[in-house]
């Protein structure tokens, strides 16, 4: 039907920005062990050859085993393309890559569901999806509650902490607030909470926490607690780590994706 | 019963379900996007202690309403919102406040304590057709065989074994709408200028079926056209309400549940020998035309969702919407 993807090793890709130290550190570990690796920046995807059908993704006619997907929430896929058309290119690009993330064939990280996708895997929905499990997240406030001045406005969109806007903007923007503020940042990877000292309760919580982003696809995220071990916030494409919680969760990552090229 | 029709007053759609609840005597809330913030606002406890359904209120032109006296909402929202009346910003920051109050606003849709037909979380596998076939192929439908590619080698592979049983076809592979086409020779020059990836598709001939769900109901309409995309038909396209097979329609109610789809609208195509192939799955189905058409009840079945939940029944229901 297609190139004869047999006749090809898969290979493995990480779609990230130049200076993204931690996709490129587990790029290289993958790459060490044996597989060929090739970096994608985002705002070229549009410029691949690309073929997906059943169970099979070609790249330029390479099949593809694994997918490191770190492109940010704003990044352009198709910067080849002229101006008018890229909002067109973009959504195209952006459904083939959802579909290819979900295939058997591929080890995607994160392989993002649908929803979190779409929605840019913003922190409201990772709060949400906690809050379902019964995970503790920390106490919110939305749109214009009865709230103390001291209160922090987390955007919707982004996640860091600004004044409280004025009634107006808060009843506009339906604006979270909250008076916790992160105490504690661990990193996840596989489901499991990387060398991090906490205290019992934050640890129950991050374990709850990994595991419910681990059947949500998210292999790799870091989780913002508050002192009393609340989740404020995950993040799940976090920047690099030079910690010994970083190497582990790259090493981690590194045999996850090995171990699906062996059966590959 | 109080209900709120949520997103675009200017949505067919939404009117309709807002005429019909008035009609049966409802309290209808018209809650407009624009308007969040300038005659609408809410305040919203999500993990209230001691309880597990969100609290607060919304207020509606200075009327102060707890979100446990509402039944349910109906969301039509606009993919180009704008600002409100008197606002006027940069290109950059009128998109920065659009985005913020529409994220808002889905976070309200999804933590409100009562049905909300549909939640913007719902049926998002639908912005990626390749992706949502998978999906209902590994759910039980039979689906046409498809590649996605943006390479005229793959395409006229695919093109050539699909010669025999009818041809193929080819649509965006996003959500955004798009018109069906015959592979033609414009898809061609595409393809060999350079493009983004074309979902091709194996045309089934047949006749088209729309099924709308809603909750666990199915209504079945026909569609009788002479065009490939009867969407874009002006003068040929007639419907016809159809009984569904009951294993499709379990299939389709077991698929917008998992979906959290309160409405669904499933598209099919039927061959003569009775083979239904679904094509995809729409989590803002427009059923006006359908129910127009044909007199089926799609409307009233969307509020009896959220009459349902003032009865014995609520609570379980509003669990799944």
């Amino acid at each position: 039907m297609m190139e004869d993807p047999g006749a090809r090793e898969p290979i493995v890709v990480a779609v990230c920005e130049d200076d993204d130290p931690l996709a490129g550190a587990l790029l290289r570990v993958v790459a060490s062990r044996g597989a060929t690796t090739r970096r994608l920046p985002p705002a070229m995807l549009g410029d691949l050859g690309v073929c997906l059908e059943k169970e099979t993704f070609l790249l330029d006619g390479w099949p593809v085993g694994g997918v490191i997907f770190r492109a940010g929430n704003e990044a352009s896929l198709s910067e080849g393309f002229d101006p008018v058309d890229r909002a067109f290119c973009d959504a195209e690009l952006s459904a083939t890559w959802l579909a290819a993330l979900h295939l058997d064939s591929v080890i995607a990280i994160n392989r993002y569901d649908a929803t979190a996708w779409y929605e840019n895997s913003r922190w409201p929905l990772w709060r949400q999806r906690l809050l379902a499990r019964g995970v503790r997240v920390v106490p919110m406030r939305f749109g214009d509650p009865e709230i103390g001045e001291t209160a922090a406005w987390y955007p919707h969109t982004q996640f860091r902490a600004q004044q409280a806007p004025d009634r107006e903007a808060r009843r506009v923007f339906g604006a979270p607030l909250t008076t916790h503020q992160p105490a504690y940042r661990v990193m996840v990877a596989c489901g499991e909470v990387l060398g991090a000292d906490l205290s019992p309760a934050a640890r129950a919580t991050s374990s709850a926490t990994a595991s419910v982003l681990d059947d949500y696809g998210v292999r790799l995220a870091a989780i913002a607690l508050d002192g009393d071990g609340a989740v404020v916030h995950v993040d799940t494409s976090p920047p690099a780590t030079d910690t010994d919680a970083g190497a582990q969760a790259i090493d981690r990552l590194a045999s996850l994706v090995h171990a699906h090229l062996r059966h590959w | 019963m109080r209900i709120c029709v949520i997103g675009d007053p200017a949505d067919l759609t939404a009117a309709y379900v807002g005429w019909l609840a008035r009609r049966d005597g409802c309290d209808v809330l018209e809650l407009s996007e624009r308007e969040l913030g300038v005659t609408w606002w809410f305040a919203l406890d999500d993990a209230p202690a001691g309880g597990a359904r969100t609290a607060g209120h919304l207020e509606v032109a200075g009327t102060r309403l707890p979100v446990d006296e509402i039944d349910g909402a109906f969301v039509r929202l606009n993919p180009a919102p704008g600002l409100p009346d008197g606002v006027a910003l940069g290109p950059e920051e009128e998109q920065i406040f659009i985005a913020e109050r529409r994220a808002g606003l889905e976070y309200l849709l999804e933590a409100l304590p009562f049905p909300v037909v549909n939640r913007p979380s719902a049926g998002r596998a639908n912005g990626s057709k390749p992706h949502q076939m998978r999906l209902l192929a590994r759910a039980g439908f039979d689906v046409p065989a498809w590649v996605v590619t943006n390479r005229p080698s793959p395409a006229e592979v695919f093109v050539r074994g699909c010669e025999a049983t009818g041809g193929a076809i080819y649509k965006a592979c996003s959500g955004l709408r798009s018109r069906v086409r015959r592979v033609d020779d414009e898809l061609d020059q595409r393809l060999r200028r350079g493009t983004s990836p074309v979902l091709l598709q194996a045309y089934i001939p047949g006749r088209d079926v729309r099924v709308h769900t809603v909750g666990g109901q199915a209504f079945g309409t026909e569609i009788t056209t002479e065009v490939v995309d009867y969407r874009f038909d002006e003068g040929t396209t007639s419907y016809r309400a159809v009984d569904v097979p009951d294993g499709i329609a379990t299939l389709c109610a077991d698929v917008a549940r998992e979906e959290r789809l309160s409405i669904a609208g499933f598209d099919f195509r039927v061959t003569d020998e009775g083979r239904w192939y679904c094509l995809e799955v729409n989590p803002v189905p427009t059923f006006l035309p359908y129910e127009m058409a044909t007199g089926q009840g799609i409307g009233a079945a969307v509020l009896d969702l959220m009459r349902v939940r003032c009865g014995p029944r609520g609570r379980e229901l509003s669990g799944i919407c």
